[in-house]
């Protein structure tokens, strides 16, 4: 038996183990059991103490000695055969599938870190058994047997008969022609020799000793040796470790299922399957029979093909099919009559061991060595006789001229038959002798010899296998160089390519291999690797292209980017011999290599191959890993060949699933959470309002708070700072939405039993549509007593369904129960979450089932894990620390008061200046009192509020009474008190009661500039101190959107109407700017706000009547595009009798005057009486401050008081909007400050620059400060004044307007 | 029929251009192909580093083949490295195209949004490998 493995041996080592002698056993049967009661053969016996312990020396044909160091004897039965083609094959996939390593170590090259085995017993027990199962050829002896040992036991009585009946077989065996297996060196003179065992504890030895005196008579004297062994019982155990168990390989038992399981495929199309990728594999098969058909070489490398059937034919060994046939598999060899388990050597003693050993060695130098020797002088001595003369004058000829080429020639590489008396051979045969022995250098010699004059003959065989064994010399003796290495490739090149003989070619390149290795040559060695595949053998070529891999790891440097490659192509080769280990394997060192190197259809193959032998080998999770890895995002791969992947990975998952449910919910590969965009909206208004009332909009959980947020906050600041009365107060906006851009640098709050809602974006990164149901959310909940409860139990198997129904009943969550994702999609999903406890929330992803589309009864459940998302500092401050979101982490306090806020409906389109009447009902949906209720809002000038006792006049108002200047005013304070609104106030009780409701009128204007128009509400509610720490008050928001639409355009002048009595006049002219042909304007009334003037009651004087006409709710209405004039007079008013703080609705009373102009008769009026304190006025004669001016503006803005009167138009419209036809009411206002200046509203561009600061003015306090006044050298001429003059324009009058203007008597006339 | 498939190879070993020639048609090719001339185009970067230090040429000619597979390279001054994988004889034709698309890369590379060693998605780049392509290497 050759043995190469588990011992660590060198090349050296390994030449010599291959090439030591071999001698022949046949033992009687009385032998065979004294041997088997070790559990052990002979021959297997002898195995561990086959190396002779001291060296022995050999005298070669001079005569001079040689020591021979370590020598090795190759014990083998005679009746032991080489196996048939389709056993060895069976013996070699064993070898390599029987062998694991899972050792690794890890080198690393070019920064990539390879893990590999460290050493490969797969490559090694598959070598030896390849070497094992070669039979031995003609062109060789090296394989051949050399002697025979006879084997007997002293208990025999009748020794030397048995003796001679060995005997006798024996021979008959060698003197056989032609020679059969086993072959014999040298048939006609074979030393046989004789063993004695003897067993120590059974019989006599002095009867043994007589027995084998008797055979020593017979035989000879250095033919027969006595060695006793089996000196102990049985059944005592053995002080003798067992030596015997690396060098022992019976065919373990193996089940019949793991075997199944582990090595080759069932089938053809199973193969096929572990390979290919599933959508091409029809196509492939079809191609590959095809191209088998044609060329096999242009087969594809990595493609499966189908083992070829004709691969046992074509790989048989070089020998006669005759010898074939007549093999036999001897029982004792290969057959497992010796249990393979049990210890060897039980009754072998510490001293029989030593027995042994002795006899090797004595058997050694006493009978082998001469005998060798012997041999060695008899082949000199026939080498030198028939040496010159040539067998034929043709061969010598050709010997001297013609130097011939393997393949230059003839091809018949058997033309030559030597005998085996001929001179070629018999140098052969000196050259093996001389190798065997360790005389290298005269074995170099000879085999120089038998190369030459095989290359003459031209018998290639015989050539190739003298270069290998010259060039295995040179390297035994070291002095191997470029050409003797040259020897051994053309050596394999000849085997290859003349001779055909892959077995030969084979063994061959391990030697090299061994050779060149040593030579750290080691691209050469992957060189011969590589050129050994084969499309016949994929075991061989796998094993052959792993070991090439690895050399490409060790040259210098390290080609690492080929190790991947042939580690491939090795993996691919295992996968084809159903060596689905090692294939799986191979892949995995491969994708160390590849791994996020973007070569991605490379490494899809990998990952498939691997996802493949994986599930093959039951190794599920690794299965599952590698499919969801190849449905990552930006795959490469095309519809189909996905929606199959994702079919396996599904496939897959649920098998995983299935065999261990203990996993519970596996992170789902597809489809992805978009991480970043998860939101989170702590604030929702439950949807209590009844229709067509309007909840409060609140924040909308797809909103995107920009810019909007900083107003929220600053109204929300004067909210609090108001609410809080001047306590010491830092600020810190109440944040209620949580995305990316607002990140929650601490746990959000939420109430318990209020909604919690959450926005998530999906994404299917693959190219088949996918759907999504049972869609979920998992989430964990820390009680305040620390216990944890979890939803996650619901969806495992093993929990009992109390603790299911406890669970949700914690949190109730809503989620659509179906969702459907188009190819390479993304789509946003909503939860409503609503817990029922208090305590820590985390929500840690969802739970959902994915199907494909194409197959929606092949479901995954998995989970899409939320990751927590790191907040990216701020450039302003550079904390090296990283902060993490706590967006999902989720603060639970218990219930408190909720205000719930819903208003009556707003038309989305409203006209300028048109004031609707809007209702706020607020509830308190909670359980306790609310205390006090506040509103603030953004723009204060657009509403006003019903129940609001404004017993205080705004300050604008108050300094046209008296000078404010000097009064202490706080600008914030100021600025609060206009936008914040106390709302509900009711002395000594609380504002809202639980469960209360109650109703708010307020009235809402339009702007008078058209475009879009926003108010913001913000609702504010305090709570209880004692009910919660966390949160001290809540807040509503609403926010209409409206789009306003110009109606009217009014211009207003005041003039001198009569030039004699100086009355002044107002010239107002209005225009229908709507752009809806069916709108039409009533003009109800003209108020004039006033402290020096009253309008006249009588003297209206419609100027321009032309184009008004009778509309559905009056005669005189302004249709669309339509424009109309009049004018009123004015007279001046007595002083005000008011006092010191006089109440704003006395105020309003006493300046406004009114005049109906041409009222709407049939429409109802809902607006505000202009005298009310609610009405617009207020609001109009406000000046409203800016959040961020600064205080000397403030200042500013309160001291002065410029004088002015106001016009207010109060007008009705009917407009129309998609048939359905809707009264507007409004108001305009223009405010009037000088004579003869037009004022506009809604303001036009001019008109604003014409109004300047009136400095020089602002002293005399009255409106329309009259040229009379000053003096009367000016009556004449009005426009005396140089401010009027600055300011004149050409007159847009017509001329007839001109003439009624300037003659009031033909107005008169006219109107009569 | 031949097929040619173009790489650009990044300094991690990453590929930053793939493109494939090809006078077959859909059909006939496999698909099965493409992930092998990526096997084979990064096996042959191990020759590609050791041939470019021993030639002052930036072609480095055919320096590996896999059964009838070639490889050519081409290398940048700044080592990117430029692989065909093909299945017939054609060095001038690849010669130029080395040089045609060298120029393109720089003039690519030029390009300040570009990052050096990422993927290069440009259409003008995908454009101009079309027409080179078709000039050189499948005429």
């Amino acid at each position: 038996m050759i043995h190469l493995t588990g011992q660590n041996y060198n090349a050296r080592d390994i030449i010599k183990n291959i090439f030591s002698p071999l001698i022949g056993v046949l033992s009687s049967n009385q032998a065979d059991e004294i041997c088997h009661r070790n559990n052990l053969s002979f021959v297997e016996l002898l195995q561990p103490f086959a190396k002779l312990p001291n060296d022995a020396h050999f005298r070669d044909v001079s005569g001079t000695s040689v020591s021979v160091r370590g020598l090795r004897l190759n014990f083998c039965d005679v009746e032991w055969r080489p196996p048939q083609t389709v056993l060895a094959r069976k013996m070699l996939n064993e070898s390599v599938t029987n062998a694991h390593n899972d050792k690794t170590k890890v080198a690393t090259i070019a920064d990539i870190d390879l893990e590999l085995p460290t050493s490969e017993p797969w490559f090694e027990q598959w070598r030896e058994t390849f070497l094992t199962v070669q039979f031995p050829a003609e062109h060789e002896f090296t394989r051949h047997l050399l002697s025979c040992l006879l084997v007997l036991s002293s208990a025999d009585p009748q020794i030397v008969e048995t003796a001679q009946k060995l005997t006798q077989r024996v021979q008959q065996m060698q003197s056989i022609t032609p020679q059969k297996l086993p072959k014999w060196f040298q048939p006609t003179d074979v030393l046989n020799s004789y063993v004695v065992l003897h067993e120590a504890s059974q019989g006599d030895l002095s009867k043994a000793q007589q027995g084998f005196e008797l055979l020593k008579s017979t035989f000879g004297d250095n033919k027969c040796f006595l060695v006793s062994i089996n000196s102990q019982e049985t059944n005592t155990i053995s002080d003798i470790p067992d030596h015997w168990t690396s060098y022992i390989k019976r065919q373990p038992k193996t089940d019949p299922m793991t075997s199944s399981e582990l090595s080759a495929p069932k089938s053809p199309q199973e193969a096929v399957s572990v390979i290919s990728m599933p959508a091409m594999q029809m196509s492939q098969l079809l191609d590959g029979a095809a191209a088998q058909e044609n060329d096999l070489t242009m087969l594809h490398p990595l493609s499966p093909m189908q083992e070829s059937a004709t691969e046992a034919i074509n790989s048989k060994f070089s020998i006669s099919t005759e010898s074939i046939a007549s093999q036999t598999i001897n029982p004792n060899v290969w057959a497992n009559d010796l249990d393979a388990d049990a210890p060897h050597g039980r009754c072998l003693a510490a001293r029989d061991v030593d027995n042994l050993r002795h006899f090797v060695q004595d058997y050694a130098v006493r009978a082998l060595i001469p005998y060798i020797e012997h041999l060695v002088a008899i082949l000199s001595e026939g080498v030198t006789n028939k040496k010159g003369v040539s067998k034929s004058l043709l061969s010598a000829t050709k010997r001297w001229f013609v130097t011939s080429k393997p393949g230059a020639g003839t091809n018949n590489q058997n033309a030559v038959i030597y005998t085996n008396e001929s001179a070629e051979l018999q140098t052969r045969k000196l050259g093996d002798l001389y190798f065997m022995f360790g005389h290298y250098n005269l074995a170099f010699q000879s085999y120089h010899q038998a190369k030459r004059d095989f290359n003459a003959d031209s018998a290639w065989q015989y050539y190739a296998g003298a270069l290998e064994m010259a060039a295995l010399s040179a390297f035994m003796l070291g002095t191997a160089h470029r050409k003797t290495y040259d020897y051994m490739e053309d050596a394999i090149m000849c085997y290859l390519t003349v001779c055909k003989l892959q077995q030969f070619a084979t063994r061959a390149t391990l030697l090299s291999m061994e050779c060149l290795k040593t030579a750290r040559l080691y691209s050469e060695v992957a060189k011969q690797l590589i050129r050994m595949t084969s499309e016949e053998s994929d075991l061989r070529s796998a094993l052959l292209l792993e070991q090439a891999a690895y050399c490409f790891l060790v040259t210098h440097p390290p080609m690492h980017r080929k190790y991947a490659f042939h580690i491939v192509l090795a993996g691919n080769r295992y996968s084809r011999a159903g060596q689905r280990k090692h294939a799986y394997r191979c892949y995995r060192q491969a994708y160390q290599v590849f791994q996020q190197r973007q070569w991605s259809l490379a490494e899809d193959h990998i990952q498939y191959t691997v996802a493949k032998q994986a599930y093959m080998l039951k190794q599920l999770e690794e299965a599952s890993r590698s499919f969801a890895h190849l449905l990552r995002p930006g795959s490469l791969q095309s519809a189909q060949q996905q929606s199959s992947f994702l079919k396996e990975y599904i496939l897959t998952q649920n098998e995983l699933l299935k065999r261990s449910p203990e996993l519970g919910l596996l992170p789902h590969a597809l489809p992805q959470v978009v991480q970043s965009s998860v939101r989170v909206l702590t604030l929702v208004q439950p949807p209590s309002a009844q229709p067509p009332q309007v909840p409060a909009s609140n924040i909308d959980i797809n909103s995107n708070l920009t810019a909007d947020e900083a107003i929220w906050h600053k109204i929300e600041e004067m909210l609090v700072i108001t609410a809080a009365s001047n306590k010491p107060f830092v600020f810190k906006p109440s944040r209620y939405l949580f995305t990316k851009q607002q990140p929650a640098t601490e746990c959000p709050l939420a109430v318990q039993g209020e909604p919690i809602e959450l926005a998530v974006t999906l994404s299917n990164s693959v190219r088949c549509p996918i759907a999504l149901s049972d869609i979920d959310l998992l989430w964990r909940l820390t009680l305040d007593n620390e216990e944890v409860l979890s939803n996650q139990c619901v969806y495992e198997q093993s929990s009992d369904s109390a603790s299911k129904l406890a669970v949700s009943a914690a949190i109730k969550t809503s989620c659509v129960a179906s969702l459907d994702l188009a190819e390479q999609a993304e789509q946003l999903l909503h939860f409503k979450l609503t817990p029922k406890l208090t305590g820590r929330l985390s929500i840690l992803g969802v739970i959902c089932r994915v199907a494909a589309k194409a197959e929606p009864t092949a479901s995954l459940l998995g989970l899409l894990q939320f990751e927590t998302q790191r907040i990216k500092p701020t450039a302003a401050k550079q904390s090296s620390q990283t902060l993490l979101d706590s967006r999902l982490s989720i603060k639970l306090v218990p219930q408190v008061p909720a205000l719930c806020v819903s208003f009556s409906p707003v038309p989305a389109e409203l006209l300028a200046g048109e004031i609707v009447p809007v209702s706020i009902t607020l509830r308190n949906l909670g359980i306790s009192p609310i205390e006090e209720i506040y509103l603030g809002c953004d723009n204060p000038r657009c509403l006003t509020l019903l129940d609001q006792q404004q017993t205080e006049l705004p300050l604008t108002m108050m300094s046209s009474l008296r000078d404010l200047s000097n009064d202490k005013l706080v600008k914030d304070k100021e600025i609060r008190r206009q936008r914040v609104f106390r709302l509900l106030q009711r002395p000594g009780l609380a504002a809202l009661d639980a469960q209360q409701g109650h109703t708010i009128s307020m009235w809402l204007q339009a702007p008078h500039v058209a475009g879009p128009f926003t108010l913001r509400l913000l609702f504010y509610y305090a709570l209880p101190a004692s009910v919660n720490a966390h949160i001290k008050y809540r807040l509503v928001r609403h926010i209409w959107q409206v789009q306003v639409q110009s109606c009217l355009q009014a211009d207003a002048t005041c003039v001198i109407s009569n030039a004699v009595n100086r009355e002044l006049g107002l010239d107002v002219s209005l225009r229908n700017v709507h752009t809806a042909q069916s709108t039409e304007v009533y003009i109800n009334a003209l108020s004039l706000y006033s402290k020096d003037y009253a309008l006249k009651p009588n003297n209206l004087y419609i100027m321009n009547n032309m184009e008004i006409c009778p509309g559905q709710a009056g005669n005189r209405c302004l249709k669309s595009a339509k424009c109309c004039s009049f004018q009123c007079r004015m007279q001046p008013k007595d002083e005000e009798q008011l006092q010191e703080k006089p109440n704003l609705k006395t105020l309003l009373r006493t300046r406004l005057s009114r005049l109906d102009v041409m009222p709407a008769q049939q429409l109802e009026q809902h607006a505000p009486q202009l005298q009310e304190p609610h009405s617009f006025l207020s609001n109009e004669e406000t000046v409203f401050f800016n959040t961020n001016i600064s205080t000397e503006e403030f200042n500013a803005s309160i001291a002065t008081y410029v004088p002015h009167a106001t016009v207010a138009l109060s007008w009705s419209a009917l407009t129309r909007k998609d048939d359905v036809q809707r009264v507007a009411n409004g108001v305009h206002f223009i405010k009037l400050f000088n004579l003869y200046e037009t004022g506009s509203c809604p303001a036009v561009g001019e008109a604003l620059l014409r109004r300047r600061p009136s400095t020089d003015e602002t002293h005399h306090r009255r409106e329309f400060q009259l040229p009379e006044d000053v003096g009367n050298e000016a009556a004449s001429e009005p426009l005396a004044d140089d401010d009027v003059a600055d300011f004149w324009e050409p007159n847009e009058h017509y001329v007839s307007q001109r003439c009624i203007l300037e003659d009031e008597s033909f107005v008169l006339s006219a109107r009569a | 029929m031949s097929t040619y498939y173009f790489v650009i190879v990044g300094h991690n070993d990453n590929p930053i251009y793939e493109r494939e020639f090809s006078t077959a048609n859909k059909e006939q090719r496999k698909e099965d192909q493409r992930h092998l001339s990526q096997f084979i185009a990064h096996a042959a970067l191990d020759l590609v580093d050791e041939h470019k230090w021993k030639t002052a040429n930036m072609q480095l000619k055919s320096i590996d083949r896999f059964n009838q597979w070639f490889v050519s390279a081409f290398i940048t001054a700044s080592q990117i490295r430029f692989i065909i994988v093909h299945d017939n004889k054609n060095d001038e034709g690849i010669k130029n195209f080395f040089n045609e698309m060298y120029d393109t890369y720089i003039k690519h590379s030029m390009n300040a949004f570009y990052k050096i060693n990422t993927p290069i998605k440009s259409a003008m780049f995908e454009k101009k490998s079309d027409i080179f392509g078709r000039k050189y290497l499948l005429s």
